[in-house]
């Protein structure tokens, strides 16, 4: 689903998307609130990643080549099959309060500039086969 | 953080625990900042004893050491990266603080971190000496205009009372001041005192030479290109001073913009009042079609300039980055932001950027930049 402005989730979200990100930001300037709510991908909470087959852009929350995207806390962003939130080419995002678990890589990647990070929890994230980190 | 282009990133006061790694940054990245986070049991207990040869630490650094800042993380496991122990630290920014001329005070903001006392007081010149703040168990706090070089700060744990002698004491700091330039003669004016300055020494050498000779006919040329070249300089010195005195004190144009809303000027006239005397006629001529012109001065400085917009968001970054922890970029940047005149409505406090009482009244007043360029440049065709 790409998210062109402000928006908010209203309830918790399960995405059954393959190969793809479940909240694209395509648009700069742009504050995704996740008020409280969840985000829950596809990989098994019982099984961990093992043989997820994960593959592509299979993310929680992608920012691709934006410039000041905010995502804001409190949330849960857990059990994506790639990331839980990629920032890639981007500047000047910021996400803070937001919690990232048991993604298959990285809870959070980061590859841009002059983006802030802060105030998030990452537990559980990587795998054997994708050793990232939490951040 | 995958690629090494990769800079200029802030990751601060994170929990990550029980990752694969904890903070995996990848090779050739640099210049980016990890602060205050807490990174312990990455990866797992099981998959540590099960997996040892998947090498996952709670900091894994594969970029070359020292172009990345690591400070104030809690971790157990690292490569190429601090694990400090928990204890107190106590640090001021910037230290030594840098001053010019004549001054003996400096401002400085201490920074302390005492995970085991509940409650801290930092006293001045001894354990017992003038209270300074009582905070919690982690902050920063700036000083005023009153730091004197070797000032002692002491950190005191006062948890349930305890006295304030040294044996409470879970850390000093001693600041320093240090000179970052001199001069003989207070030439104001910014950058360009030298001009003067240079001129008037001329001026004296000349004088010197002409007592030292004896052959007449040299007398009087000797005395008009002294004199020529002294007040020369002396006036060179005054126009500069005149220029930098020309731009008022901020609670004095705050005073006289309340006077001018008093007495019903236009948000033109206050534009105007606003480009005449916080420095921007030095770079802007008033142009036309709603754009301002440059000055020469403002048309050399305007070369590689990236913009407000984008100086003001890296400044909202760079600002969280002590100053003696910044790279050469970010260095830059805050020069430049200062250069540019941001400081008259932009103030950097310790870890954001605010505005000044004179930024928020033009704020308040919908005088920003773009604002004033616009009524200033249209004014102008009426």
């Amino acid at each position: 689903m790409a998210i062109t402005e402000d928006s908010q989730l209203v309830g918790d979200v399960t995405c059954t998307v393959t190969g793809a990100p479940c909240l694209d930001v395509v648009a700069s300037n742009v504050t995704l609130d996740l008020n409280g709510f969840s985000m829950t991908g596809q990989a098994s909470p019982q099984t961990g990643c093992a043989g997820s087959g994960a593959s592509g852009a299979e993310q929680g929350i992608r920012i691709l080549q934006q410039t000041g995207v905010t995502v804001r806390g409190p949330g849960i962003v857990q059990q994506f099959r790639v990331h839980g939130i990629i920032i890639n080419g981007s500047t000047g995002t910021h996400i803070t309060g937001v919690t990232t678990s048991t993604n298959c890589s990285s809870g959070i990647l980061l590859a841009g500039d002059s983006n802030v990070i802060e105030n998030n929890i990452s537990i559980a994230n990587g795998s054997l086969g994708a050793p990232c980190g939490g951040i | 953080m995958p690629a090494a282009i990769d800079t200029d990133n802030t990751i601060e006061n994170n929990e990550i625990v029980g990752n694969a790694n904890g903070i995996f940054v990848t090779t050739g990245v640099q210049g980016n900042t990890f602060r205050g986070n807490t990174i312990v049991g990455n990866p797992p207990v099981q998959v540590a004893v099960d997996h040892t040869a998947n090498s996952g630490f709670d900091i894994k650094n594969l970029a070359d050491a020292g172009a990345n800042t690591f400070e104030g993380n809690v971790c157990v496991t690292s490569i190429n990266a601090p694990c400090p122990s928990t204890g107190p630290s106590f640090t001021a920014s910037p230290n030594p603080i840098p001053v010019t001329g004549a001054a003996t005070l400096g401002v400085t903001t201490l920074s302390w971190s005492a995970p085991d006392a509940d409650v801290v007081e930092i006293h001045v010149g001894s354990p017992n000496g003038p209270l300074f703040t009582q905070m919690g168990t982690r902050g920063s706090i700036q000083t005023g205009l009153w730091v004197s070089d070797g000032l002692t700060f002491y950190l005191q744990d006062v948890t349930g009372g305890k006295p304030l002698t040294s044996d409470y004491t879970l850390a000093t700091l001693v600041v320093h001041l240090q000179k970052s330039g001199s001069a003989y003669l207070d030439f104001r004016g910014g950058p360009h005192w030298w001009g003067g300055a240079t001129a008037v020494l001329f001026g004296l050498c000349l004088y010197g030479m002409r007592l030292g000779r004896s052959v007449p006919r040299w007398n009087r040329l000797w005395v008009v290109l002294s004199h020529a070249a002294l007040f020369a300089g002396i006036a060179f010195s005054l126009s500069q001073s005149a220029e930098a005195q020309t731009q008022p004190a901020p609670q004095q144009t705050g005073a006289t913009l309340d006077r001018m809303i008093a007495a019903h000027k236009s948000q033109q006239e206050l534009a105007q009042y606003v480009f005449d005397t916080r420095g921007c006629k030095s770079c802007h001529t008033i142009g036309q079609d709603g754009k301002l012109g440059f000055t020469a001065k403002g048309k050399q400085r305007a070369q590689g300039f990236e913009g407000c917009i984008r100086m003001l968001t890296a400044m909202t970054v760079i600002v969280q980055v002590p100053a003696d922890k910044r790279s050469p970029q970010q260095r830059q940047k805050a020069e430049r932001f200062q250069e540019f005149g941001c400081t008259a409505c932009h103030q950097l406090t310790p870890g954001k950027l605010e505005l000044t009482e004179v930024g928020a009244k033009l704020a308040h007043l919908h005088l920003g930049c773009v604002d004033v360029e616009k009524l200033v440049a249209n004014g102008s065709q009426r």
